[in-house]
């Protein structure tokens, strides 16, 4: 029995939205209950509720934060965490193997499951895809692991999670990545392409920054620095639209 | 075009070690050990005070401390690397500095001293 998790309706459209959204889960066989977060329920607290009248599938339909806060509540349990991105991330949309709802209900209607990491802010705040720290000038950035501590400064680091997708292909690390800033040349050209200046990787971290910055996720600011970082490996079982992916039971 | 699992940028310094399966390319400051099972690449501009051990180290930049490669360690021009270097094929492009020992590891991975190192210039 599938469960819909979504955020709350705020205009005629997404209405709308919703309607052919129900309509075509009824049509595909996949109909359920359907909840909106509300200041008394969020995500988090619904998944939970979920959980507890025994649905064996929650599915999260929106961003990156709706996601992963419903998924941190599915951490090593036996419940299948289905995802309709709405607002999502290219990361998240690369990481499920499908863009766009109508895809999104005929991969939820096939139900492969693969078993995905997901990250842990500060030990309390879970997140599925990635996070970054943007600042507007360079800020001076502390990246302790265990065997290591590395000094730079920069404005903007991102944090991922690859889950055996591309362009790393790995799991079960954290992916530390400051993106290489495009200079423009004369006439607004780009005098180089836009890639990585660093990576590291690593399964837990801290992260300080001077001054004090916000981490975020689709927007949504989910804590400040410092912050301690890890990862619970091939902790979830998301329904996955990528090849590559093994099947789970 | 190699692909690279650890990469420290221009502006990066760290210590502690770095150990990788992967190929690491250095184009920050470094204070410790590295070690790869893949290329370590010491980039332009780039400085490293520590051991490094690898199948494969090409520099550009400069390194403190003993190189060990399986397959080859290669100093471009412009490279400096102080320190003893252990490597099967050690070649040293023309305008790159080397002041240390060098040895070779043979097939059978045993080491013999002193080997001489291939110049460019081919004497």
């Amino acid at each position: 029995m599938y469960y819909y998790i979504a955020n709350p309706i705020k205009n005629k459209q997404e209405q709308n939205f919703f309607s052919s959204l129900r309509q075509k889960l009824t049509s595909e066989g996949i109909a359920g209950e359907m909840e909106f977060c509300s200041p008394e329920a969020d995500a988090a607290k619904l998944a939970a509720s979920a959980l507890s009248k025994g649905f064996t599938t929650i599915v999260a339909i929106g961003d990156d934060f709706l996601a992963s806060r419903v998924a941190g509540v599915l951490v090593d349990q036996p419940i299948a965490l289905g995802i309709i991105p709405i607002g999502a991330s290219a990361h998240l949309i690369d990481l499920l193997g499908y863009g766009n709802w109508i895809e999104a209900i005929q991969v939820l209607r096939h139900r492969k499951l693969g078993l995905y990491d997901i990250g842990l802010i500060n030990e309390d705040i879970f997140f599925l895809t990635g996070l970054e720290i943007k600042a507007d000038k360079p800020i001076d950035f502390n990246l302790h692991v265990s065997q290591f501590s590395a000094n730079f400064s920069g404005r903007h680091l991102l944090i991922r999670l690859f889950n055996n997708n591309p362009p790393f292909n790995i799991s079960n690390v954290l992916h530390f990545l400051v993106p290489k800033e495009i200079h423009r040349g004369l006439f607004g050209r780009k005098s180089q392409n836009s890639s990585i200046e660093t990576l590291l990787r690593a399964e837990q971290a801290v992260i300080q920054t001077s001054p004090q910055m916000e981490i975020k996720m689709s927007d949504s600011v989910l804590a400040s620095t410092p912050i301690s970082l890890s990862l619970i490996p091939q902790s979830i079982r998301l329904i996955t639209g990528n090849q590559g992916q093994g099947q789970v039971g | 075009m190699e692909v690279f699992d650890t990469i420290i940028g221009q502006n990066v310094k760290l210590q502690g070690n770095l150990t990788n399966q992967g190929a690491i390319q250095i184009n920050g400051q470094v204070e410790g050990q590295i070690e790869s099972e893949s290329t370590v690449t010491i980039g332009s501009g780039a400085m490293v005070k520590g051991p490094i051990k690898a199948k494969t180290v090409e520099v550009t930049g400069e390194i403190y401390g003993s190189v060990v490669a399986n397959d080859r360690v290669e100093l471009m021009p412009k490279a400096k690397l102080i320190g003893d270097v252990t490597t099967k094929n050690l070649v040293i492009r023309l305008g790159a500095s080397f002041i240390g020992k060098s040895s070779t590891i043979n097939d059978t991975s045993s080491e013999k001293p002193a080997a001489k190192p291939a110049y460019e210039s081919g004497k």
